[in-house]
């Protein structure tokens, strides 16, 4: 960018300026889904009304599935209910795009309060794809908004029927950043290690929590990133995903770096080969010439442009990337990925060896 | 007294939390000094001037930003003196000490043994009262060598009573015995310095004076100090030699703006400066008062590329001041923080708000706090007066009128 050479920042790098989080300053969205029954309402409600949940904009299909009152508006995004603690409940009936703006525009304008967080509950039979493909997609909807978590709810109660049948809960599943087992309390703790297995088995890498009543046994809701560094480290390392629906999950863990120009290429080989059987990539990698890992989150072919953080929380500055595919072996893209690691030592070497066969 | 327009009720809070706020014992109204230390005894203490009397300045235990705790409160000892300025090098602490009215005393400065903060013991007291002379109102100490201030002084007798200050450059290498070794006025402020007087600002534009304000020296350019010189804009000395500051550029907004350019932060590394003019006037009467950002490539030549937007006038502007005056200023303290990206300042009843100036041509506000009127402000509205961020990415902010100091942690990204 040319301002940026005009003004160099001291603390950027290719990507820009370093970012503490990969959000920056740009106001969280946390797309909130789980099959029928699964509690979404509860612990939507138990958020709205604490503390962290202030200044919320929640999008919904029907203000009867929220079971919620408060002064009706009329917006430019459509109807919509204002609640205690500044929240904004509205609903979306067409372009979701199109209603976000309307709501920033309104905001902007101080037809309605300003809001610091949105958070959109998907239909219980929904696949959360489309909306993330539409937030993703959007250059000016990532302007000012971040899509922090996809937050999925599995009922602990009836997971495992649900899982077993329905293959948008499995997506659910598989799509999420976190997974939240909510009625823990309802079941013995053998059936809850059941159901954790089996939500494990289709998504090997997400944050993996349980709730109670409403409440999350950790953070809250408002605490929950997909790409917080920290908690993706921790994760438990998959060992091959498992096959659902033919979706599985697999990390590229690497202990090297890459070129950018090589990276970014191999990954548009890959969405251009077979783009519609990869459903997700995120994660950190670490980039020649960049002082903290990069962040890469693409849904589908769209992608968040890269991001580089201040710093590694893992000294290690291993890469660590998730695949999520449908349909398709993480062989061949493990060596992919090898393979263009080989080159690049390669040519490293080749370069070696032809400055000292000049220099003599 | 109309009270209708922006009157918060509640704590208005965007990227930034609060974690304490304390009322100073009934004395929260503070002024332009705020400086951190780190006693010998490993407690962090800030240190804050009060914006008028009777209190002089307040210590502040701030170890723990949740639970501050005030550890001295000390008097001004007389009701027409007012400190508002202080700075802290170490273990030593300078205090400005300014007047209502030319020839009243005492007024100059004094140098304070900070190291027992419940017991601050005087160094010295440097005189520059004077028949022309309120004394000083702002300094600025951060090289433990040189204090740079806007001060009167027994030998300066202005050409127009409001430029009864001019910039003054005091060696405290010797704290007991400070000398004074430069000084600088816009030509033409002194009678008989052989220049002609400036044009005075006149209606619609204010008569605030041409005098110094901020008078910021950096230790990436120590031949440099940076002055907001109110109604004469920002204007750039060369002090290589101190004892002859001579103007290497000016850059005067005013008119058409209503003047009193307050602040001039240097982005060495950026090729920019951030510039503010201070609000002086309740009722917006001399809206807008902004922050600038110039381009600053050639410091000779400094152009004005953006400002900072300013959040509504029709809302914010009928209680109290609204505009811009005090920014965090990057000082060079290792318990300072420091941001070429991120400016934060202070905006009265517009509350503490950050920009990104990651784009310099497209500054973005990307964090906001406002607490709500503070019990006996005499305006009805907060009146947010200064601020200074420590290097733990603690916030202080501080009410002119009653609030006292407000402490924050921030999520700017």
């Amino acid at each position: 960018m040319i301002v940026r050479s005009l003004f160099p920042l001291k603390n950027s790098g290719p990507f820009g300026p370093r970012r503490r989080k990969a959000r920056g300053t740009r106001i969280p969205v946390t797309l909130l889904t789980g099959f029928l029954g699964a509690g979404k309402t509860t612990l939507l409600k138990h958020f709205l009304e604490s503390e962290e949940g202030r200044d919320t904009v929640v999008i919904v299909n029907e203000f009867g599935s929220v079971g919620i009152d408060g002064e009706l508006l009329r917006t430019s995004a459509g109807d919509a209910v204002l609640l205690p603690n500044g929240c904004l409940c509205c609903t979306v009936r067409s372009d979701l795009e199109v209603a976000l703006f309307a709501l920033i525009a309104d905001a902007d304008r101080k037809v309605i309060p300003a809001f610091r967080r949105v958070v959109i509950e998907t239909s219980g039979a929904a696949d959360p794809t489309p909306i993330l493909l539409t937030m993703f997609g959007s250059a000016a909807l990532r302007e000012r908004l971040h899509v922090d978590a996809t937050l999925t709810l599995v009922d602990a109660v009836n997971g495992i029927a649900t899982l077993g049948w329905s293959i948008e809960a499995r997506a659910q599943v598989a799509l999420a950043d976190c997974i939240v087992i909510t009625k823990r309390d309802l079941v013995s703790a053998p059936l809850l290690e059941t159901v954790r297995s089996r939500v494990r088995s289709i998504n090997t890498r997400c944050q993996l929590l349980t709730s109670s009543n409403g409440i999350i046994d950790g953070p809250s809701l408002a605490g929950i990133e997909g790409l917080d560094a920290e908690a993706f480290s921790c994760c438990p390392l998959p060992q091959g995903g498992g096959h659902s629906d033919g979706i599985s999950s697999f990390v590229l863990e690497e202990g090297g770096s890459f070129t950018w120009a090589g990276f970014e290429s191999a990954i548009r080989a890959l969405l251009a080969v077979c783009g519609t059987n990869v459903l997700r990539i995120k994660g950190f990698v670490n980039i020649q010439g960049c002082a903290g890992p990069v962040l890469i989150n693409c849904v589908q072919a769209e992608a968040y442009p890269p991001v580089e953080l201040e710093k590694w929380s893992d000294p290690r500055r291993r890469t660590q990337v998730v695949f999520i595919l449908r349909d398709l072996p993480h062989e061949p893209v493990v060596s992919l990925f090898a393979a263009l690691r080989t080159l690049a030592a390669t040519a490293i070497e080749e370069t070696s060896e032809a400055r000292r066969k000049h220099a003599t | 007294m109309n009270f209708n327009g922006y009157q918060p009720k509640s704590w208005i809070a965007n990227n930034f939390k609060l974690l304490s706020h304390h009322e100073l014992n009934g004395f929260g109204g503070m002024g332009e000094g705020m400086s951190i230390q780190i006693a010998p005894d490993g407690r962090r203490i800030l240190w804050l001037a009060h914006e008028s009397a009777p209190k002089n300045f307040t210590g502040v235990d701030v170890s723990d930003p949740r639970s501050p705790r005030v550890v001295v409160q000390a008097d001004l000892p007389a009701s027409h003196m007012r400190s508002n300025s202080l700075e802290v090098v170490g273990n030593t602490m300078a205090v400005a000490y300014q007047v209502q009215k030319p020839g009243m005393q005492p007024a100059g400065f004094e140098l304070f043994d900070i190291s027992q903060p419940e017991n601050p013991r005087s160094i010295s007291f440097t005189d520059c009262s004077g028949s022309f002379s309120r004394g000083v109102h702002q300094l600025w100490f951060c090289d433990g060598e040189f204090i740079h201030m806007s001060a009167g002084a027994p030998d300066f007798e202005p050409t127009h009573p409001l430029d009864d200050q001019c910039y003054r450059i005091f060696d405290v290498r010797n704290p007991s015995r400070p000398q004074e070794v430069g000084r600088w006025w816009l030509p033409g402020t002194r009678k008989g310095d052989g220049s002609a007087p400036p044009a005075r600002h006149t209606a619609p534009q204010l008569d605030r004076g041409f005098r110094p304000h901020n008078t910021n020296v950096y230790p990436q350019r120590p031949d440099r100090c940076y002055v907001g010189c109110i109604d004469a804009g920002m204007i750039i000395l060369d002090i290589s030699d101190k004892s002859r500051p001579q103007i290497v550029s000016r850059w005067d907004n005013s008119p058409p703006y209503t003047g009193f350019t307050h602040t001039v932060l240097p982005l060495f590394d950026r090729n920019l400066f951030v510039v503010t003019d201070e609000s002086t006037t309740v009722g917006g009467e001399d809206w807008p008062k902004f922050i600038w950002i110039l381009d600053g490539r050639d410091e000779r030549n400094p152009i004005p590329i953006a400002t900072c937007p300013l959040p509504d006038a029709e809302v914010f502007k009928a209680n109290g001041r609204f505009g811009a005056h005090n920014i965090h200023e990057n000082i060079t303290s290792p318990n300072a923080w420091f941001s070429d990206q991120i400016v934060i300042g202070t905006f009265f009843n517009g509350g503490l708000r950050a920009y990104d100036i990651s784009n310099p041509y497209r500054p973005e506000e990307i964090g906001r706090f406002i607490p709500p009127t503070p019990p006996l402000s005499s305006s009805g509205t907060i009146q947010l007066n200064d601020v200074f961020v420590d290097e733990r990415e603690v916030v202080y902010t501080v009410d002119r009128q009653s609030g006292g100091l407000y402490i924050l942690e921030m999520d700017l990204g």
